[in-house]
């Protein structure tokens, strides 16, 4: 079982701004349009986090050069098996992912990697022999920099559940805002349009969706738009085009934008100084500002700013 | 048959092109290839390879809970208090349990603390297998996930063992078959790096992307020493690019080459074209054609 459990929809009680980055394709920049946004709510005197729920690849740190500390493994229910053992098969006809072994009188076998925490064998054990164990399954870390706080979720290499640790990060994340008393939120999500990505965006009341002008993009992005169709509950959806110039195929994106009635907010052009400041790990606002890069993303924040809360 | 696998911790990299590219100079060098799509959340291999469609089949790797009726719960909530994964909402006026499809995570938890045994889990769909004909003349195996699910690897074994399936019947056994895995470092990538002779890591010179290099790296490890690594945009930034180049030499990788910043890629992309196709005489395609010759030889050692 697990440490706690969530409940999704407090998220969506908190009377803040919270906006979710997301796109489908990988490596079209969500990230950098995270941490850009939130450098701008900063500098409009907000108090701003950043979640990085990207928990197999977290990159915001390295963008911001922040060095994380970590504040606590995260670490998910194994069964221990004791000497009260009857060999009675329940534990392994109850696990779904197979991972216990069944050894005829003799106690089960366990292989941790493949466990996923539910703890149903413990339920279901008739005479107690299932104690509660655990295994590290990955780490939420924090950290800031230019006023702007992080929370960081971090996947163990190869662990397979992935989204125990966006659940977890959520929780922690939620009990944090409550506490610090955030005004924004921003939540930056994995490729893709998984059940990870899900959980990752769940309590946004905008999604930023980056993508870029080609067919790739364009597939992508309709997973994504298809998976957010499906959260009951008002959400503002944006497409940012980014690597506008990268080709002429915009027409890719509109029809999509209006299949789907998520309007374009902005694009923004290929720029080196937007790859210098990546590489840096320093916004491209603050190490260009006057960078055609970094004059997109003011005209897409000015747009954005009027779907804010008011001060 | 050599079993090649691409992968690169970060998305967006080019792994795609970069599959796509080399199972062209494959068959084109005179191979036989057989190709998987494991990037089952994006799989867009097919779109570029121009595949036509020949054979479907459902995957079902997933089970949900459902009450089996209504006058068989008591009302006692046991489910919803135990419900690991908060899946379950209650329904006071009706005293009976909601589940959740987007939040249950199938454990079963439920249908064993059910006192009236009011609970079933029931497999449900979670994606597709598709086995397609690309008009360069191989079979491409694609794994789709169902919008929204996990469990994603699940589905890259499928494709997998679905494509080796194929592979056997064939009367000659393929000379390669070629993987595209999905970006991370979970378990949908060691299902598609599982049973890989040789594996190709991607990575551009920026910080993320090598860390994530890096991550990938300390799974790769466990499947094979036979691990290459390609270096995209390289020219962007030379001197990360050496100072990655210094990292491959210091841990035993195989440096396969560069690929220089190149739009007509983009531009191949956005037609949902093959950029040996559309732009056969650009760099990009010349650096391909060189990490192909060293790949091939990469493979006989
Ligand atoms: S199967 Fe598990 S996750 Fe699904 S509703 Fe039952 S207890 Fe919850
Ligand atoms: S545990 Fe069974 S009887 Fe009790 S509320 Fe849930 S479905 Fe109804």
């Amino acid at each position: 079982m697990v440490d706690e459990r969530v409940d999704w929809f407090e998220f969506f009680e908190l009377d803040k701004d919270i906006i979710g980055c997301t796109g489908g394709k990988g490596g079209t920049g969500k990230t950098t349009v995270a941490v850009n946004i939130a450098y701008m709510l900063s500098k409009l005197g907000k108090k701003v986090l950043i979640i990085d729920c990207d928990v197999d690849n977290p990159n915001v740190s390295i963008l911001m050069n922040i060095e994380l500390k970590e504040i606590k493994k995260i670490n998910i229910f194994v069964p221990e098996f004791n000497d009260k053992c009857i060999s009675c098969k329940k534990c392994h006809d109850v696990c779904k992912p197979h991972a216990i072994l069944h050894i005829p009188d003799k106690k089960p076998l366990l292989f941790p990697e493949i466990c996923e925490g539910c703890a149903a064998c413990q339920i279901i054990c008739p005479v107690g022999a299932i104690d509660s164990g655990f295994k590290e399954i990955g780490a939420l870390l924090e950290g800031s920099n230019y006023g702007i706080d992080i929370i960081v979720g971090r996947l163990k290499v190869g662990e397979p559940n992935s989204s125990e640790i966006v659940k977890q990060e959520k929780i922690y994340a939620l009990k944090k805002i409550k506490e610090n008393n955030y005004d924004s939120i921003i939540i930056d999500t994995a490729p893709g349009a998984h059940c990870d990505v899900f959980y990752s965006l769940f309590g946004s009341k905008i999604v930023l969706y980056v993508t870029e002008p080609t067919l790739y993009g364009m597939f992508d992005l309709k997973r994504i738009l298809e998976l957010v169709k499906v959260i009951d509950y008002p959400i503002k959806s944006y497409i940012i085009l980014n690597r506008s110039d990268m080709t002429n195929r915009h027409d890719l994106i509109e029809k999509l934008s209006e299949e789907y009635s998520v309007p374009i907010i902005g694009q923004i052009p290929l720029d080196k100084s937007i790859q210098v400041a990546y590489a840096k790990g320093v916004p491209v606002i603050e190490e260009f500002p006057d960078s055609v890069g970094s004059k997109s993303y003011i005209q897409i924040f000015n747009k954005l700013k009027g779907e804010l809360k008011k001060e | 048959m050599k079993k090649i696998t691409i992968a690169s911790g970060k998305g967006g990299v080019g792994k795609t092109t970069t599959t796509a590219t080399l199972a062209l100079l494959f068959k084109e060098a005179g191979k036989d290839i057989i190709l998987v799509d494991c990037d089952v959340d994006a799989p867009n291999l097919a779109i570029v390879l121009k595949c036509e469609e020949l054979e479907t089949k459902d995957i079902f790797s997933a089970e949900k809970a459902f009450l089996s009726n209504n006058d068989c719960c008591i009302g006692c909530k046991t489910c919803y208090e135990k419900c690991p994964s908060n899946a379950i909402k209650w329904d006071a006026d009706n005293k009976h349990p909601i589940f959740s499809d987007l939040f249950c995570e199938g454990c079963g938890v439920c249908e064993i603390v059910c006192p009236e045994n009011c609970i079933e889990l029931r497999p449900i769909k979670t994606g597709d297998l598709l086995k397609q004909h690309s008009k360069y003349g191989f079979t491409v195996i694609t794994g789709k996930i169902k919008i929204g699910e996990g469990n994603s690897g699940k589905i890259v074994a499928e494709a997998k063992m679905w494509a080796n399936n194929i592979a056997k019947q064939e009367s000659t056994l393929p000379d390669i078959l070629l993987s595209d895995g999905p970006p991370g470092v979970g378990c949908p990538v060691i299902a598609s790096l599982t049973d890989s002779d040789y594996i190709i890591l991607l990575t551009e010179p920026n910080p993320a992307a090598v860390h994530d290099l890096k991550r990938v790296l300390q799974l790769a490890y466990n499947f094979t020493k036979h691990i290459g690594v390609i270096i995209n945009k390289a020219d962007l930034f030379p001197e990360s690019t050496n100072k990655i180049i210094e990292f491959l030499e210091q841990n035993n990788l195989f440096h396969l080459g560069n690929i220089p910043l190149d739009n007509s890629i983009a531009y191949a992309v956005a037609e949902g074209l093959s950029v040996i196709e559309y732009a056969p005489d650009s760099i990009a395609v010349k650096a391909y054609r060189d990490i192909f010759n060293k790949i091939q030889k990469f493979i006989m050692n």
